[in-house]
């Protein structure tokens, strides 16, 4: 196979990978951005998200409709945990916020696990999704899903954009997370790239052998950023007072 | 104010018990040997976690990472040597070549742990807040990978079986109370004081000549050592264990029994222990389904880890800093009014 479209075919799986960090990380900075929290129960409010579309879609609703009832459902999920855990003790030590977020995804996990149990569910899409959209006689190959998700991140960053800058509400919300700021949604969205970029990379160009250390290179990349460049790829200095 | 032998009547009492249960096997029945067991090796774990996240506040989510390290270290070294040419065939000629007892296997392991915490906690002590316990998380994670991936030396994510089972009652009360008793001899000292000036105030810790890296690093080897001791512990209780037992779940139970029984107290992480493991075996023992004759509860396996968690976020809400806050039991609760430090010390 031809170098550039080997290549090509990474930077797609990159930027498709790229685009669902990209997503996730988003929501967890203006988490943090607002409330200065790290929130660890965000992967589980995606998890949320995502079984409560399957159980709509079970029922029968159509699949739009179901991934639209799942988006609103964590939403609410969302509201629920702010009121009962996190507003309660909004301005307290980050190891309470930290410990606080901790014991939500606890507590989602073992509901989950409960409710579904542990094995892994198939998640049923449309074959229009599904289907596979090949260039150059099939030598680049990718799905239309990883178009949709491409397109959903860059349609949810304008619709943001646009909430943040452009309405009245949006203001106000962001005028209290001003340190964090549109800045650290930038930086959310550079690095879901990077990460994606670094996943592909170490999957398709490093030896076989290395893979399976794939989370260990990712998180040694992680403390190696928190230690040299704790403020981000796009660097804002932090002010202590005193 | 608190006297280095302030938890000797708390030693006392799990002599006592270790005394009264060696004393009289036929009353005691298995399941609660096995519980105390368990009970005693999460002290020595709790405790030991407690000086650097709860003295110190560098709030480490990594150190069950430290856990895994001790009872694979120590379980490769006292494996029986049969087992190690049918299991670890591929293991390297000067560790398949001889096999050590419990005791020095176990005290091997808290060092490997505390070396380990060395090379690890010389970057990651300088960080502070969110960013070492994400830091830390990391370490742990990293620890997984390897775990898996050293399959000459673990057999993988494959199960780690034939470890001789010897952590009995005595062994772990015994562990216990050692670390107890060097655990506050430290955080006691005037050098433990530190750790306190450190985690109230690092700007002004370090205007009055503490140095934080140091200090921080100090505390991080000791509770690793003790992490690798209750690792070690852990693995010759279990006999068997994989890399998924010492991961996300292990470190959120330990971190519910250091937050639940207060971080700043070494008296907290033995009363963090009783608290959670009593009250998990109860609810573990309720889901199953309860009848009251009139209702009853339908099994619901897994509640009882919900309640759990319900429990632990009320106790960040209502009483953030745990059941003992920053107080120990000492004798002399026992028998004089209160002593408490004058409040300008406190500020």
């Amino acid at each position: 196979m031809n170098l550039g479209l080997y290549v090509a075919q990474q930077v797609i799986n990159a930027v498709s990978l790229g685009s669902l960090y990209a997503l996730v990380a988003i929501g967890l900075s203006m988490v943090f951005g607002i409330l200065r929290m790290t929130n660890f129960a965000h992967g589980d409010m995606m998890m949320v998200g995502g079984f409560a579309a399957l159980v709509l879609g079970t029922v029968g609703l159509p699949f739009w409709l179901a991934a639209l009832g799942g988006i609103v459902i964590a939403g609410i999920a969302g509201i629920v945990v702010e009121r009962v855990a996190y507003r309660p003790v909004r301005g307290s030590p980050d190891v309470t916020l930290l410990l606080t977020s901790l014991g939500v995804t606890y507590i989602l996990e073992n509901l989950g696990i409960l409710i579904f149990t542990s094995s892994p569910r198939n998640f049923p899409i449309p074959d229009l999704m599904n289907s596979s959209i090949q260039f150059m006689d099939g030598q680049i190959t990718f799905t239309a899903i990883n178009v949709v998700t491409v397109v959903l991140t860059a349609v949810s960053l304008a619709a943001l954009g646009w909430f943040v800058t452009r309405t009245d509400a949006g203001l106000e919300a962001f005028v209290a997370a001003i340190i964090g700021g549109f800045g650290s949604i930038a930086g959310a969205l550079v690095g879901g790239y990077v990460l994606g970029a670094l996943e592909v990379l170490i999957v398709a160009f490093l030896p076989s052998e290395v893979s399976p250390y794939r989370d260990a290179i990712v998180f040694a990349f992680l403390i190696a950023f928190l230690l040299f460049r704790p403020n981000g790829l796009l660097n804002r200095t932090q002010e202590v007072k005193l | 104010v608190i006297r280095p032998a302030a938890l000797l009547s708390l030693l006392a009492l799990l002599v006592l018990v270790a005394a009264v249960t060696a004393a009289t096997p036929r009353l005691v029945n298995d399941y609660a040997v096995r519980v105390l067991i368990v009970m005693c090796i999460n002290a020595v774990l709790v405790a030991s976690m407690g000086v650097g996240n709860g003295f110190t506040g560098v709030f480490s989510l990594g150190h069950v990472g430290f856990v895994a390290v001790g009872a694979y270290a120590s379980g490769i070294l006292s494996l029986p040597l049969a087992a190690k040419h049918a299991y670890l065939s591929d293991l390297p000629h000067w560790l398949g070549s001889f096999s050590l007892p419990f005791l020095p296997a176990t005290i091997v392991a808290g060092l490997v742990c505390t070396a380990l915490a060395f090379v690890v906690g010389a970057p990651l002590m300088r960080l502070s807040g969110y960013f070492v316990s994400v830091a830390t998380l990391g370490f742990l994670i990293i620890v997984n990978v390897i775990l898996i991936n050293a399959v000459d030396y673990t057999r993988g994510a494959r199960t780690f079986a034939s470890v001789p089972r010897e952590t009995t009652l005595p062994w772990a009360v015994g562990w216990l109370a050692v670390t107890l008793l060097v655990l506050s001899r430290i955080v006691y000292s005037p050098y433990g004081r530190r750790y306190r000036a450190i985690r109230e105030d690092t700007i002004a810790a370090q205007a009055i000549g503490i140095s934080v890296l140091p200090t921080r690093l100090s505390a991080f080897m000791v509770g690793a050592f003790f992490a690798g001791v209750g690792g070690s512990l852990y693995g010759h209780y279990l006999g068997s264990f994989s890399p998924a037992s010492f991961y996300m779940a292990y470190t959120f139970s330990l971190i519910s029994m250091l937050v639940i029984g207060g971080m700043q107290s070494l008296t907290g992480a033995v009363v963090g222990v009783i608290v959670v493991t009593l009250a998990s075996e109860v609810l573990r023992n309720l889901e199953r389904g309860v009848d009251f004759g009139a209702f009853s509860l339908p099994p619901l396996y897994g509640a009882s880890q919900i309640v759990l968690g319900i429990i632990f976020i009320l106790v960040m809400i209502f009483r953030p800093s745990g059941i003992m806050g920053d107080r120990e039991l000492t004798p002399g609760v026992l028998y004089s009014r209160k002593r408490r430090l004058p409040e300008e010390y406190l500020q």
